[in-house]
């Protein structure tokens, strides 16, 4: 990371970028899983390395891990525990989001028997699970069939009526419709945020025009010369210095500008 | 039910749920079956001399004719009564020690045993029948005095040899002189009374087999309590939850600790029932240790001994369970944290310190692996001063839980650091 500063609204925000772009590694920072090397986040005052921040946080991991012999219902109680839900609140909550995502047939069957797209689901039912001020979904339509991806953009929409959602992803199409703003990465930094106005023209073509050139390149494994192109995002992995600060005020949950989040970097 | 119990009740249900869990305390349950009893499978031949027929016994049946007559001598006092008797019975009976030097120089010491065989063989099965009443008696007073001295001692030479044992055995381990004194205002009494302690001493030997083969299954086991996470990358989502870092980390630490206890009570009880069933335990349990250990200078009994063994085999197993849960979040991968266990537990077990490099050797000697057995009632060496002291294994009792407290602890710090990165 370097440089990024965020202030976030509720709404959705579609975070978009090139693979290693760093898009997984602001998440991570945000969700308090991977700490900056400079800087800070706040939710509510909150910092990021808090019980209160994380109480306010769902996250959907790219990669989502999960335990293959529990069922279903069995991993929503555990992350509903693991989220400090009491047990009847959890009970009551992990049926109504099994119905959501429509798992409750196989709710009861283990995990490890669920196709792709059903595990993709109950990675998103989690994340609701405590009714998050801050939704974190890195890239969670990667893996869907197009009937699962439509159904997810609208979960997500409605979610982002609430909350603040921070959606990232490779793929245009899949922010264009449902994002109230975008966030665009490249190389650690923040190249574009803010609402997308028809008047720029056409969002995936200003995407293509940034990224084109190096997803090229590492769809034909060409490597290109040394100091060149997508090698030098290493260094800024490596040299993270940003500063990520983030307010936010609880509001009624209606959304509108009583709920506010910031989130703001830059190099020391 | 609060949080922490739910989250409780997840971990075991993990942990209860691997295939390795179970297959690794079934075949520390087969194991530790064959290593107690696969002996009673061989199987002896005794031939007659003059019409040459051979008679087939088990060694179930050797171990219970020999209980049999060791159990007549169950509460007598050793003294001189009981020395002549033994001493008339093997009055034809000659021990010659030999020594022979061997190929790497060592000199061998082994007792050749002679009887005059009588012409009259009635006389001589007689003969054979006295001697074998008394063979209890014989090889525990031989023990201690020799083999040639076993033919003449009495009761009052048998216990100065004792007291010999012990004063040489303190000068090999380096006693201070604070320690020599508080041995001789505590160590056991003499006269002592004779108890055949077959199933007592058995569990006694064992006591190191259980400890080694719980400590392999609790690498097995838990190595993969937080590298699973990782490797399952179900981390990312643990970490970011309100409990994720705190109560989880004492949820997964008492889960592990609960079943490494359960694992060691239920491997030691079991232990301790299949001895009480095959040999019975009956009024050995009160016998003084020194009748299976000669040169111990703790005044307890082997009912004592067994107990401490096991609370000590229960606390070290909790301390390896936390031992291998530190080592699985610190290295993040099963297979190095089992390796690291087994090099652990490997080590400990045959290493060896010279006694007059104290401080090492004790603390190496004081390790569970070296400490829950027997040796636990030799060692007489003492922690502690000024007149206040703690015997070895009083000094385990302390030092595992307060070594478990200090690694979980430990464990935390590493647990709270944990970053999600390179993925």
């Amino acid at each position: 990371m370097d440089h990024v500063s965020l202030k976030l609204r509720t709404g959705v925000y579609g975070l978009l970028g090139a693979n290693g772009a760093g898009k997984t590694t602001l998440m991570r920072m945000i969700c308090g899983i991977l700490r900056p090397s400079e800087g800070r986040i706040t939710l509510a005052g909150q910092p990021e390395t808090c019980e209160a921040y994380w109480s306010m946080l769902g996250y959907l991991p790219q990669d989502f891990g999960y335990y293959p012999d529990f069922t279903g219902r069995e991993f929503l109680l555990y992350m509903a525990a693991l989220k400090g839900l009491p047990k009847f609140r959890a009970r009551q909550k992990s049926e109504e989001l099994l119905e959501l995502v429509g798992l409750t047939g196989q709710a009861g069957k283990k995990i490890k028997t669920y196709s792709g797209g059903m595990k993709q689901r109950l990675g998103i039912a989690q994340a609701l699970l405590n009714d998050p001020c801050l939704l974190v979904l890195d890239e969670p339509t990667a893996g869907l069939d197009p009937k699962e991806r439509v159904r997810f953009r609208d979960l997500i929409a409605q979610a982002g009526q609430s909350s603040i959602v921070l959606l990232s992803t490779h793929i245009v199409s899949d922010v264009e419709h449902i994002a109230d703003s975008i966030l665009m990465m490249k190389e650690g930094r923040l190249i574009y945020q803010g609402k997308w106005e028809e008047s720029r023209g056409d969002l995936e073509a200003f995407y293509l025009e940034q990224f084109g050139d190096e997803t090229e390149r590492r769809d034909g494994e060409e490597k290109p010369p040394r100091g060149q192109g997508w090698q030098r995002q290493k260094p800024f992995r490596e040299a993270l210095t940003a500063e990520i600060d983030r307010e936010y005020s609880p509001g009624n949950g209606t959304g509108g500008e009583d709920t506010e989040a910031e989130t703001g970097g830059r190099q020391k | 039910m609060s949080q922490l119990g739910i989250l409780y009740q997840y971990e075991m249900k993990k942990i209860l749920k691997k295939k390795m869990t179970w297959i690794s305390f079934c075949g520390v349950v087969l194991v530790m079956a064959f290593c107690c009893f696969g002996v009673l499978l061989n199987r002896y031949v005794l031939t007659d001399a003059q019409t040459g027929e051979s008679v087939y016994y088990s060694a179930y049946e050797r171990a219970m004719d020999r209980q049999a007559r060791g159990e007549k001598f169950n509460g007598r006092l050793i003294d001189d009564i009981l020395l002549r008797e033994m001493q008339v019975a093997y009055a034809d009976v000659q021990t010659q020690e030999q020594e022979r030097v061997t190929d790497n120089a060592t000199i061998n010491v082994s007792a050749v045993t002679t009887a005059e065989v009588p012409d009259d063989p009635a006389e001589a099965e007689r003969l054979s029948q006295q001697r074998r009443q008394y063979e209890a008696i014989y090889n525990y007073v031989r023990g201690v005095v020799g083999n040639e001295e076993v033919h003449t001692v009495d009761a009052a030479a048998f216990y100065r040899a004792r007291q010999q044992m012990i004063r040489d055995y303190e000068h090999a381990l380096c006693l201070t002189e604070g320690e020599q004194e508080y041995w001789r205002r505590h160590e056991a009494q003499t006269p002592c009374v004779y108890y055949w302690d077959m199933g007592v001493s058995m569990m006694l030997v064992s006591s190191r087999t259980m400890l080694a083969l719980t400590a392999l299954m609790i690498g097995m086991v838990f190595s993969g309590v937080f590298a699973d996470e990782h490797i399952r990358k179900t981390d990312q989502l643990v970490l970011c939850s309100r409990h994720g870092r705190g109560m989880l980390y004492l949820a997964k630490l008492l889960a592990s600790m609960t079943l490494a206890a359960a694992a060691a009570l239920l491997v030691g009880g079991a232990t301790l029932l299949s001895f009480g069933v095959v040999y019975g335990y009956g009024e050995s349990w009160n016998a003084p240790l020194q009748i299976y250990l000669e040169s111990s200078p703790f005044a307890l009994t082997m009912g004592q001994g067994i107990v401490i063994l096991l609370v000590l085999l229960l606390l070290a197993t909790v301390l390896h369970s936390v031992l291998a849960l530190v080592l699985s979040c610190w290295t993040r991968s099963g297979v190095a944290s089992m390796s690291l266990m087994m090099v652990y537990t490997l080590g400990t077990l045959f290493a060896n310190v010279p006694e007059r490099l104290r401080l090492l050797s004790q603390c190496l000697y004081l390790s569970p692996a070296k400490a829950v057995c027997a040796s636990a009632f030799y060692d007489a060496r003492l922690v502690g001063g000024a007149g206040h002291y703690l015997t070895f294994w009083q000094t385990g009792m302390l030092l595992y839980p307060l070594l478990a407290l200090g690694l979980a602890l430990l464990g935390g710090l590493i647990y709270r650091r944990w970053q999600i990165s390179g993925r």
